[in-house]
């Protein structure tokens, strides 16, 4: 099984320099973020599944699809209860405050499945290049990356050792909710093990390579921004303003819900 | 095996049946032979005492090097162990297994397991062996074809029923190992099975003595060897008492000597009645310890049978990215394969 994300193909946004893409991220969660009327962040939704069907990488919706699903059960349940709104649906439960929940799930899944496609359309280093280029020390940048690869490797071990544990009769899906948590130090001590062993290889690989040994160092990927970035972020930037302007209009927004 | 509600009519069906094998030894056109599991005669027709020379009333209790002086001994070994193994205990039938992600792991495998056979199972990366043995106690389903243990499907089975039946040791201890002591890390497998305490420890003391761990009981088994490890972690699954013992790759990342002690504590646990199956690269282990071999590549097992039998056939193995020993290659070019040193100055050695 492949734990990463990265979708190795050939379409305009995976060409596209990492830092076009990095912006096109924390734009895409201005969109997320700027309406809560949920028919506007259903728009915003279809944007985001378009750019990234012009990716080709919605498939890997399939890997997430059940978090972004719970994920939006919650929301509407929570905020259904806890919003309160004016136009009484049953009991306590108003048509606003359900509104609201519904636009908050949809706000959380664009900004999640845009990170999606993010990462399924830019490589490591990419990432860890385009922010030392934007300026971001390497020390940093070079953490951000390895973040981004221990995760699925942690996964992975995990995995395998919950296979491990389950052979040996581990039963993790009965008992009460305390019995459960304690069921879990057989799988949480191994993971913790394995992790610092290999972190602790880790480190000594780097410093058999001269990690940190000059303070300024090249890199084999030479990013260039094309004249395609700079006309995809003009566009993007039309229409994060137009946008904007719609919002301070005075659409997009939800009355009558107070939390 | 007396069953007393059918003790009569099993008679007359082992009676019928002794009349049939009568009938088939008086008029076989062939030599026919009947051995008894040190590979003693119990029977013979005419045919066969006149091939071998020597009246029918002198077969019987004599063992088959004594009359077949011609016969290799490391043949007589392979017939001696084959006649030692029981009846099929892990039966693989048309196994497919697609993952999630779409890739097809294996494609129409038939495999059968008997009880006290010593397999391994080998393959390049990726070849699809692991998922194979995976399948053993449940920890895959199969996605297409049936696998069944002791007769009944491993899907209706489940991992934790499974777990008592076939053993599986990961690859790499860290993996498993999570207490503070050695005789905890070992009694977790029969604890959670909800075993008393006396047979808890009694199993412990069995598991460890099994192992050679005796007087690590208190030990941090995260201050071990490897090797040590290893072993800590054979006998945790060793005392659920399983009767197949799965060890993926045993050998990997331990020195000669802990390779040479681990194979031997794997034969030793062989002999004393464990199914063994053996996932491993490590060629000369297989030569000088398994039974029987099966050869999987790209998802299908392309060979299989015993060690003597697969080793011999070098091109297949060449085109699964397996080479024999070279002890074995020499046998082949020889004309008569052999799995070790040993065995090859006992072949050439005159009798």
């Amino acid at each position: 099984m492949d734990p990463f994300l990265y979708l190795d193909r050939d379409t305009w946004v995976h060409r596209l320099d990492p830092r076009t893409k990095m912006f096109l991220l924390l734009g895409s969660f201005v969109f997320a973020f700027l309406y809560v009327n949920p028919l506007y962040g259903l728009g915003v939704l279809a944007v985001v599944l378009l750019f990234g069907a012009s990716a080709r990488v919605l498939v890997n919706l399939r890997r997430i699809w059940f978090v972004l699903f719970m994920i939006g059960v919650m929301s509407v349940i929570m905020w259904s209860i806890f919003a309160s709104g004016e136009t009484t649906l049953f009991l306590f439960v108003e048509q606003e405050s359900v509104l609201y929940g519904v636009g908050i799930a949809i706000r959380i899944i664009v900004t999640v499945v845009a990170g999606m496609i993010f990462l399924s359309t830019t490589r490591n280093e990419e990432i860890a290049t385009g922010l030392v280029r934007l300026g971001v020390p390497y020390r940093f940048a070079f953490a951000i990356s390895t973040a981004l690869r221990l995760v699925p490797t942690v996964a992975a071990t995990g995995a395998t050792i919950g296979q491990a544990q389950r052979s040996r009769g581990l039963d993790l899906d009965s008992g009460s909710i305390i019995e459960r948590v304690r069921k879990n130090v057989p799988l949480l001590i191994p993971v913790f093990v394995s992790t610092i062993r290999s972190t602790n290889t880790f480190s000594m690989a780097l410093e058999s390579k001269g990690f940190g040994a000059s303070a300024k160092r090249t890199y084999f990927l030479n990013l260039t921004m094309t004249r395609r970035d700079w006309l995809v972020l003009l566009v993007f930037v039309l229409l994060l303003a137009a946008a904007v302007a719609v919002r301070l209009l005075g659409f997009g927004g939800l009355e009558g819900v107070s939390r | 095996m007396v069953d007393a509600r059918s003790d009569r009519s099993l008679q007359a069906e082992l009676e019928q049946a002794y009349g049939l094998l009568d009938v088939i030894f008086a008029r076989a056109p062939v030599g026919l032979a009947l051995f008894d599991e040190d590979l003693r005669y119990l029977r013979v027709n005419e045919r066969m005492a006149a091939m071998n020379g020597v009246p029918v009333a002198d077969h019987l209790g004599r063992a088959v090097g004594e009359l077949l002086p011609g016969l290799p001994r490391d043949v007589e070994d392979d017939l001696r162990r084959v006649l030692r193994t029981g009846e099929p205990l892990i039966e693989v039938e048309g196994l497919s297994h697609r993952y999630p992600n779409g890739v097809l792991a294996l494609e129409g495998v038939d495999l059968a397991v008997r009880r006290g056979e010593f397999l391994a199972v080998l393959g390049q990366n990726g070849s699809g062996k692991t998922t194979l043995v995976k399948h053993f106690n449940g920890l895959l389903e199969p996605t297409g074809g049936s696998v069944r243990v002791n007769g009944e499907e491993t899907v209706e089975q489940g991992v934790r029923k499974l777990g008592q039946t076939v053993g599986y040791v990961f690859q790499n201890p860290d993996h498993q190992i999570f207490s503070d002591t050695v005789s905890d890390e070992v009694a977790f497998g029969p604890k959670i099975r909800g075993l008393e305490e006396a047979e808890v420890e009694e199993r412990v003391s069995e598991a460890l003595r099994a192992v050679g761990l005796e007087g690590y009981e208190e030990e941090d088994p995260f201050g071990l060897t490897k090797g040590e490890r290893q072993r800590v972690a054979v006998a945790s699954v060793l005392a659920v008492r399983p009767e197949v013992l799965i060890l993926d790759e045993p050998t990997t990342g331990l020195d000669y000597a802990e390779q040479r002690s681990m194979m031997d504590l794997v034969r030793r646990l062989n002999e004393a009645g464990s199914t063994i199956i053996v996932v491993t690269h490590t060629m000369w282990v297989v030569a000088e310890y398994a039974h029987r071999a099966a050869v999987v590549k790209d998802g299908r097992v392309t060979l299989s049978g015993t060690v003597r039998e697969v080793f011999a056939k070098e091109d297949e193995l060449r085109d699964a990215s397996l080479r024999p020993p070279h002890i074995v290659s020499m046998g082949n070019a020889l004309g008569h394969t052999v799995c070790s040193v040993e065995e090859m100055l006992r072949v050439t050695e005159a009798k």
